[in-house]
């Protein structure tokens, strides 16, 4: 199911999209090109209503573009989709929906049964995922009872059971405490590490650094307004601000030192920030 | 309705000879006790069936007196049956028991029988759609009972429920139940979508017959018991 | 709402088989006219909307007397053929919920998916003079007065042998049955059942055609996407 990685590979385009919702609302995602590569980690930023979910479901072909191009594995999605989705898993934003069947086990195992997977390499596989994301214990519960850390990863083991070579995750860190999100971030960044495409939505900026490979940042009524690695779109201020983003703190930091005569390199995380300040201080 | 959520823990949550038991054996047992009630011509040994079954749930560990208390709903509607026929006491007796031995027998089933088990039993019977359909409602129904509880949380705080204005009260309650409507149907929208990604090819969940084995002569034989005292005892 | 509470053990065998073989046909032709839908879609609409009456029905108006059950609006929303089998899925889930006897689900169906598929055909045939409450609501009045005396007929046919239930050991026959009795209970609790269900489907379509109207415009129920595939999409 993977492939070794070349990160020169596109495996996902999306061309100036347009799309116009049943009660008339109309999303434009133009400006860039969206584009992600093999192996990539994509993070897709933008506020509330910016399109972020929209560009996630017509990449998944449940929504069909009224102008604009589409292309996942290179074919159409929305109309091809049954030739790519066993390579494509899902977390979307409410897991509660995303969950179907009763119990954990049947519920991880739906997608590897519905495709037809044997019986016994399916047990395999549940057990697997179980194992990776340490709920091996919650095998027969009914997932109406668990916690909503424990949806969430039950959720997260179903999108992975196929092991697919792109994931796609709508806000995955919404209602997560901060040990929470450090595990999934761990786990994404683990299967990346074997040659998992990402791409992923969300809103907040502080949790880009550690992560993406690639930004793109979405404004409601602009489509792409910036793209770039993450220290790139840490210093396009006016972007994030399009976007109705707050810059990270770091940024914010790095900023006003540089404004007061301290021009230090802008980090990505904590860590370079730490490493930069220390040097400066011993100079 | 029953509390869900109760019988659901005590199906899940039983270690005695009854929940080890097979859902087959299981639905063996009710299919004797419905068969028991409905050949029954003489309360009498319908009684000693009756007995039997809360013999039983009293040793298999079972909330016994819970289930008691459900089989009696329908001891109300048997009652109101017999009025109908304007029968004597032996009437009035063989009815509620002809109710009341089967609804035991029922209840004894679900609160040692996790729901997913019985659809998935009864699913190797079932066309895909209805199966399925059971599935997808039982994962439905407590979203929806949580939604409504909400919904009417919601109503009493912002002063939508007045004691005794039943004009008023009714309206707020169409308003949830419209409410609970249009985002049933908009999440049925989702669940497609979520089926459409997660590769949904006819196959909800494991469908399992089973056999019958060691653990199952409790509640196969207790129902054949029934069954036999009611055939015997003429 | 018409459900019969009438437990197992108490219609004569004929009938209640008579009743499974029906509900059996009716599926299939439903089915049958189902077939060009997709599954992915069936099936979340069927659950969704299945337990939004189960919901319904856990809304008690008047305590064990009458509850809500919202066939009449599911068959509007849904159409007649998936009105039908989320009856026939309401009916296995109250059977398994202990509500309603095993062998009456055949019976209790054809009851419940008859509601469904009046109310939508009483709905839409309707003068659109009348406005969306006023069609739902007398659409809903239709309905459940012509179910309850189907639900008379049925009971009254099961009364063809009521000395089977007196003539063991000495004791007098049961006597005369009293359908008429029956009747007169069921019609005359019914009419206020049917009001408030009435009132309250008809405050519930209200709310759906201010809120979501394109749910009643046929684009749930469309039962074959051959013709035209387009006004087949949620």
């Amino acid at each position: 199911m993977i492939k070794l990685p070349t990160l020169s590979e596109s495996i996902v385009t999306v061309s100036c999209l347009k799309h116009i919702y049943p009660d008339t609302t109309e999303i434009h995602i133009c400006g860039l090109d969206f584009v992600v590569n093999r192996g990539e980690r994509v993070v897709v930023l933008g506020g509330n209503g910016s399109g972020k979910t929209t560009l996630l479901y017509h990449i998944l072909g449940l929504l069909k573009p009224d102008e604009g191009r589409v292309s996942v594995f290179g074919v159409n999605p929305a109309t091809e989709y049954n030739s790519i989705r066993e390579r494509i898993g899902v977390l979307l934003q409410n897991v509660e929906e995303q969950i179907l069947s009763p119990t954990v086990w049947e519920d991880i195992a739906f997608s590897p049964r519905n495709y037809g997977i044997s019986k016994e390499e399916t047990g395999r596989m549940v057990d697997a995922v179980m194992a990776e994301l340490g709920i091996a214990h919650l095998r027969d519960k009914i997932c109406h009872y668990l916690s909503g850390g424990e949806k969430r990863k039950v959720a997260l083991a179903g999108a992975l059971v196929m092991r697919p070579e792109l994931l796609i995750l709508d806000e995955p860190f919404e209602g997560l405490d901060t040990r929470s999100r450090s595990e999934l971030v761990a786990t994404l960044n683990r299967r990346n590490r074997e040659g998992m495409s990402i791409i992923m939505s969300t809103h907040d900026l502080n949790l880009v650094g550690g992560f993406a490979d690639r930004v793109y940042v979405l404004a409601k009524g602009e489509g792409v307004v910036a793209a770039g690695t993450p220290l790139e779109i840490f210093t396009r201020v006016d972007a994030l601000q399009r976007s109705s983003i707050d810059p990270p703190v770091l940024t914010e930091l790095f900023n006003r030192l540089r404004e007061n005569g301290v021009d230090l390199v802008m980090p990505v995380n904590v860590e370079q920030a730490v490493d930069d300040l220390l040097r400066f201080l011993k100079k | 309705m029953i509390d869900v959520a109760r019988v659901d823990f005590w199906a899940a949550n039983g270690s005695g000879p009854f929940h080890r038991a097979s859902v087959l054996s299981k639905l063996l047992f009710l299919a004797f006790v419905v068969a028991a009630a409905v050949s029954a011509r003489n309360p009498y040994p319908l009684a000693v069936g009756t007995g039997m079954l809360i013999v039983l749930a009293v040793l298999a560990g079972l909330p016994w007196a819970v289930i008691g208390v459900l089989s009696l709903y329908s001891a109300v509607f048997a009652l109101f049956y017999a009025v109908s026929l304007r029968g004597d006491g032996w009437t009035y007796a063989l009815l509620l028991l002809k109710a009341v031995t089967p609804a035991y027998a029922v209840g004894m089933v679900i609160v040692s029988t996790p729901y997913p088990k019985i659809f998935s039993f009864l699913s190797a019977f079932l066309p895909e759609i209805l199966a399925a359909g059971l599935f997808m409602t039982y994962r439905t129904l407590f979203l929806l009972l949580d939604m409504m509880d909400n919904f009417g949380t919601a109503i009493r705080l912002r002063g939508g429920f007045s004691p005794g204005n039943i004009v008023k009260n009714s309206a707020n309650i169409a308003k949830g139940i419209g409410a609970l409507l249009v985002r049933a149907v908009e999440r049925s929208s989702r669940l497609y979508a979520v089926m459409v990604v997660r590769g949904y090819n006819g196959k909800m969940a494991e469908t399992t017959i089973g056999t019958i084995g060691l653990n199952d002569w409790l509640p196969v034989g207790t129902g054949i018991a029934v069954l036999a005292t009611i055939i015997l005892w003429r | 709402m018409t459900h019969m509470h009438i437990p197992d053990g108490i219609l004569p065998v004929w009938l209640w088989v008579s009743g499974f073989l029906i509900m059996a046909c009716l599926l299939a032709v439903s089915l049958y006219r189902l077939r060009g839908m997709d599954m992915k879609k069936k099936i979340p609409l069927l659950g969704v909307l299945s337990a939004v009456m189960l919901v319904a029905m856990s809304l008690e108006i008047i305590p064990i007397a009458y509850h809500l059950n919202l066939s009449v609006a599911t068959g509007i929303l849904l159409g007649p053929s998936l009105g039908f089998v989320a009856a026939v899925i309401v009916n296995l889930m109250l059977a398994f919920l202990g509500h309603g006897g095993i062998t009456v689900i055949g019976l209790n169906t054809i009851l419940l998916g008859t509601e469904a598929m009046l109310g939508h055909t009483f709905f839409y045939l309707l003068t659109k003079r009348l406005s969306t409450y006023w069609r739902a609501s007398l659409s809903t009045v239709l309905a459940l007065l012509l179910v309850s005396l189907l639900l008379i007929a049925i009971v009254g046919i099961s009364h063809v042998d009521p000395q089977a239930y007196s003539h063991e050991h000495g004791h007098d026959a049961a006597g005369t049955s009293s359908l008429a009795n029956f009747a007169i209970v069921v019609l005359s609790l019914g009419v206020i059942g049917w009001i408030i269900e009435g009132a309250i489907t008809g405050a519930v379509i209200r709310f759906i055609s201010q809120v979501r109207p394109d749910l009643l415009a046929h684009t749930l129920h469309k039962d074959t996407c051959r013709t035209d595939p387009s006004r087949c999409d949620l």
